[in-house]
C-alpha cells in the first residue's frame, strides 16, 4: 500500500491489517476466496489510541470541533473495515467486543458462519494496542494492589475454513466453547497439554483448576499475566508450535471461561 | 481569537494610512502567509505523510485530482478551518467553491476575516 493510502490507517488498523495480510498470504492456495471469505475482528478496546486522541480534541475544541477523521478511527470496527477494502473481501464483516472472551466469541462466529454456508473461509483474529492512558491506569494499579502488571500490544490472524473441503495446512480448531467455570463442566482431554490463561487481576486460576479437578501438572503451562484482553488468539497461535493437541482454557471476568482444543499437523513449518 | 482579530484590525486601521504600493505588498505577503499556513494544515490534520508544502500547487484541485482528497477529507477540512483561522464553512454552497484550491480557499479565508474585521468596526 502507498502511503497515501495508510495515512487514513491508524495504528490499531495497521496491526490488525497486517497480522491479517500475513494470514492470507501464509494459507493453501484456493482457500482465500475474496468472494467467499468473511471477516471477524476481536478487540477488548479497540483503538484506544484514536479514542482518547478523539476524546482530546473534543474535550479541548467543543463538540463541534471535534475531528471527525479520528471519530471515523475511533470506532471498533474500523479495522474490519480496512481490511475487508484492503483485502478486496467481499463476505460479511464483523467486529467483537466481549474483553477477556472476544476472541472465543469471534471463533464461535466463525464456526456458525461456516456450517451455515455463509461463507468458504473466514478471516478471524484480534487486535489490541498499548497507549500511554493505559500505560498509567496500569501504573496506578500496579502501584495500589503492590503487584506488577504488564500491557503490551498485538494481532493475529487465522483463515479458518471448513476442514472437509479444504485440508488444513497447521491445524484445526476442534472445539470452541464458552461458559462460566462454576456451572459447567469442562472436560479437558488428558491427552492434550493445557494453556491456562488467566488475566493477571484475576484470581481465579486456582478456583478454575479446583472446579476442573486437573492440578497443574507439567503439560500445563500456566500464563497468569494476561498482557492484552484478546491475547488468546496470540497464545492460541503459540499453542500450535507447542505440541499435536492442546487445551487451551482463557479465564475472563465474572467466572467466564472459554476453551479452545486445538490439533496440529504433525509437521508444521512457519513462514 | 478575540485577541487575533484585534491586532489584526489594529494592522488594518494603521496601513491605511500608507503608501498603496507597499499595502499591496503586504497584502500578498500575507496571502502567501496565509497560503502556506493553509498547506501545513492540510498536511498535518489530514495526515498526508508523502507531500511537502512547497509542492502543493497553489491552482492544483484538492479533491479527486491533485492531492486526491475525499468527502471526509472534507469534513475534517472543514473543522480544522474553524479551528485554525476562525473561519466557518455554513453548508455546501459556500464550500463547493472555496474547496477547490488552494488559491480558493485562501481567498475564502481572507473574504471571512475581511468581514469578520468589518462587523467588528460597525
Amino acid at each position: 500500500m502507498s502511503k497515501r493510502q495508510l495515512r487514513r490507517i491508524d495504528h490499531f488498523s495497521r496491526m490488525a491489517l497486517l497480522a491479517a495480510g500475513k494470514a492470507i498470504q501464509d494459507a493453501d492456495p484456493g482457500v482465500f476466496i475474496k468472494e467467499k471469505t468473511g471477516v471477524i475482528v476481536a478487540s477488548g478496546y479497540g483503538a484506544l489510541s484514536t479514542t482518547f486522541a478523539f476524546l482530546d480534541s473534543y474535550l479541548e475544541k467543543g463538540d463541534d470541533l471535534a475531528s471527525p477523521i479520528l471519530f471515523s478511527n475511533s470506532v471498533h470496527n474500523a479495522a474490519a473495515a480496512h481490511i475487508s477494502i484492503c483485502y478486496g473481501i467481499q463476505g460479511p464483516s464483523l467486529t467483537i467486543s466481549q474483553f477477556d472472551m472476544s476472541f472465543i466469541c469471534a471463533l464461535l462466529s466463525a464456526g456458525i458462519w461456516l456450517e451455515e454456508g455463509k461463507v468458504d473461509s473466514v478471516l478471524v483474529g484480534s487486535s489490541d494496542e498499548y497507549c500511554d492512558v493505559l500505560g498509567y491506569c496500569i501504573h496506578g494499579l500496579s502501584f495500589e494492589k503492590k503487584k506488577a502488571y504488564s500491557f503490551s500490544e498485538g494481532a493475529t490472524f487465522f483463515l479458518v475454513s471448513d476442514t472437509k473441503k479444504n485440508p488444513s495446512r497447521y491445524g484445526w480448531f476442534d472445539q470452541v466453547t464458552m461458559g462460566n467455570y462454576e456451572k459447567d463442566k469442562i472436560e479437558i482431554p488428558e491427552d492434550s497439554d493445557l494453556i491456562l490463561s488467566a488475566s493477571s487481576t484475576n484470581p481465579s486460576t486456582n478456583a478454575f483448576l479446583n472446579h476442573s479437578g486437573r492440578a497443574l501438572k507439567n503439560n500445563t503451562f500456566n500464563r497468569r499475566h494476561c498482557f492484552s484482553p484478546t491475547d488468546s488468539s496470540i497464545d492460541a497461535a503459540f499453542a500450535t508450535q507447542l505440541s499435536k493437541k492442546i487445551s487451551y482454557i482463557k479465564l475472563g471476568r465474572n467466572k467466564e471461561y472459554g476453551k479452545i482444543i486445538i490439533h496440529t499437523n504433525d509437521k508444521i513449518e512457519f513462514e | 481569537m478575540h485577541q487575533k482579530k484585534n491586532y489584526n484590525l489594529l494592522i488594518g486601521l494603521c496601513l491605511n494610512d500608507i503608501n498603496p504600493e507597499l499595502l499591496k505588498i503586504w497584502k500578498v505577503k500575507k496571502r502567501m502567509e496565509l497560503k502556506r499556513k493553509l498547506k501545513e494544515m492540510i498536511i498535518e490534520e489530514l495526515q498526508i505523510e508523502d507531500v511537502t508544502p512547497d509542492e502543493i500547487d497553489d491552482d492544483a484541485p484538492l479533491f479527486g485530482e491533485g492531492l486526491e482528497l475525499d468527502s471526509l477529507d472534507a469534513v475534517e477540512l472543514v473543522v480544522q478551518l474553524q479551528v485554525y483561522f476562525g473561519v466557518e464553512i455554513k453548508n455546501i454552497e459556500e464550500g463547493r467553491p472555496a474547496l477547490q484550491s488552494i488559491n480558493t480557499l485562501a481567498a475564502f479565508v481572507q473574504e471571512r476575516q475581511k468581514i469578520a474585521i468589518d462587523e467588528s468596526l460597525s
